[in-house]
């Protein structure tokens, strides 16, 4: 090819100096000639050109076809990598498939999960508000319990009318009974000497009525001696006469006064006898009565101050429970409301469960669309291991009661009972 | 009665604690399960102070400050958290609502009674 361009080349550069030394017909012959020439030169070169061609393309289809060997090689190799990767994609496709199901399934426990999570808090609720009325209706109770204690025991230990107060004035009291004793035993004493001084006195006097009885007696004899000697005076001795005689009737008259006396004395002394004994005897009665009522307010003091300390103590012993049960009750209460962070922290899982298994669902939505009966499927099939872990009535009511129709048999049967006992109680 | 505390809790049990706690100190006690109820429960009392959780369905405690305080007729009133909440941010923003107070749970009856003495004294 490249003889030819130069032949080609000179061709040209000839007829440019033929053009340029003839005319046109010169020209158009000359031209004519170089033409055929030309085209001598071209075929006898295309005839060799072409064996030279010939030869490469013979090379070359050698070479293609140890190509199109390889390439059919590699074909038959990706072929076969091909159908690896399609069973790959296959593969994958059911893994893809299975965690479509399984997300869906991750779904449907979480919205389990909402219902046993409402069903913890619903019941922990209604739980911790029972314990809490029971735990204030204890506090209470011991508050009135209290309250009635230190009203009643109070007033038994009150500075006015207590009992305490009351002891005290029973030990005056008693001490003021001792004392009257001890006067009523001096009155006594003195009463029983002045009584004996008194007939003392009387026997003395009743010794000079006997003298005055013995002077009026030996005052009549001498007066009847007197008008036995005027009555011999006669007429000079008869003025003596009625001396004596009224001498005489002094005398008797003085004897009966001293008998009137000594009688008087004689009964006097008798009653005097007689009270000395009577009031003596009156006077120690109430003496010793004395002592024995000091003896028993003795006694009553003795039993009633330990008591009254007891019950000093009780009153105090009861402060001191009461406000224990106070301080526990707000211990309990602290204590209680743990179940607030109970019920936000399960909130918390639940809402972290939802976000995870929402995004589970939208993968599942983007990446394989599963069929409504394959995703009721899932529903029964979550709800059926549910129900192999299920142990509580709670958590078979908050699914309803079709998922265990025995549990439905058990609580109608029980209600037949309730009437006749109290709480969830079978009897066989 | 005494004065009326306004108590805001989703939790039935916190509310009766609450009650419990303060009612033998001479306060009523007015119940809302959460702050939308609470707005409603301002209209109908004499609201001395609102002791307020902070998480609640329908209107939380945050929320329902601000409603209070954009109403210049219960701005007054105040405020005081009662929350199981202790995270230093969420307190600061109780702080810049101008709540009064941050009780986190759990509270003890007595010191909770003494928190709204001088609360509501002031």
């Amino acid at each position: 090819m490249q003889k030819l361009s130069v032949a080609g080349a000179a061709l040209e550069i000839v007829l440019l100096i033929i053009y340029l030394i003839s005319g046109s017909i010169a020209f158009i012959y000359a031209a004519g000639l170089v033409v055929v020439a030309l085209m001598v030169i071209l075929i006898v070169g295309l005839q060799s050109e072409s064996s030279i061609q010939a030869e490469r393309n013979e090379e070359e289809f050698d070479k293609y076809t140890r190509e199109n060997q390889l390439l059919q090689e590699k074909l038959s190799q990706s072929e076969a990598q091909i159908q690896e990767m399609k069973a790959e994609l296959r593969e994958k496709d059911e893994y893809l498939h299975k965690y479509a199901v399984q997300c869906r399934k991750i779904a449907e426990a979480t919205d389990a999960e909402k219902i046993l999570s409402k069903v913890i808090v619903d019941k922990t609720e209604t739980a911790t508000l029972e314990l809490t009325n029971h735990v204030y209706s204890i506090g209470d109770w011991s508050k009135d319990v209290d309250d009635m204690i230190q009203r009643v025991f109070g007033q038994l230990t009150s500075e006015e009318g207590g009992l305490r107060v009351q002891s005290v004035r029973m030990e005056e009291e008693l001490r003021r009974i001792e004392q009257l004793i001890q006067e009523f035993k001096a009155i006594r004493d003195n009463y029983i000497g002045e009584l004996e001084m008194i007939e003392k006195t009387m026997k003395s006097v009743d010794q000079f009525t006997a003298t005055i009885t013995d002077l009026s007696e030996r005052t009549n004899v001498l007066a009847i001696n007197a008008s036995i000697e005027a009555a011999r005076a006669g007429q000079a001795g008869r003025g003596f006469a009625v001396i004596a005689a009224e001498v005489q009737g002094l005398a008797k008259s003085t004897m009966k006064i001293a008998d009137e006396i000594s009688t008087t004395i004689e009964s006097s002394v008798h009653t005097v006898k007689d009270s000395i004994s009577t009031y003596g005897e009156r006077l120690q009665n109430a003496v010793e009565k004395l002592a024995h009522s000091g003896e028993k307010h003795a006694a009553v003091i003795e039993q009633l101050t330990p008591q009254i300390d007891r019950v000093s103590e009780v009153i105090e012993e009861s402060q001191k429970l009461s406000s224990s049960v106070t301080k526990n009750i707000n211990d309990v209460t602290v204590h209680l409301q743990y179940q607030d962070s109970v019920r936000q922290i399960l909130q918390h899982m639940v809402q972290l469960f939802e976000s995870l298994a929402q995004e589970g669902v939208e993968f599942s939505a983007e990446s394989e669309q599963l069929s409504q009966t394959e995703i009721e499927q899932q529903a029964d099939e979550v709800r059926r291991l549910l129900k192999t872990f299920f142990t509580t009535r709670e958590e078979w009511q908050a699914f309803g009661h079709e998922i265990d129709e025995d549990i439905v048999e058990e609580t109608e049967k029980s209600d037949t009972q309730k009437n006749e006992l109290n709480g969830d109680i079978t009897l066989f | 009665m005494g004065s009326q505390i306004l108590c805001v809790d989703d939790s039935v049990t916190i509310r009766k604690l609450v009650k419990k706690a303060l009612e033998p100190e001479g306060f009523e006690i007015i119940e809302a399960e959460n702050g939308q109820v609470a707005l409603d429960q301002c209209g109908k009392c004499e609201v001395s102070l609102c002791i307020v959780d902070v998480n609640m369905p329908v209107m939380d405690g945050f929320q329902f400050v601000e409603a209070l305080k954009q109403k210049p007729e219960y701005s007054h009133i105040p405020v005081v958290f009662l929350t199981t909440e202790s995270a230093a941010q969420k307190k600061q923003v109780g702080k810049e609502l101008g709540v009064k107070g941050w009780i986190v749970k759990p509270f003890e009856a007595p010191s909770l009674a003494k928190v709204v003495k001088m609360l509501v004294k002031q």
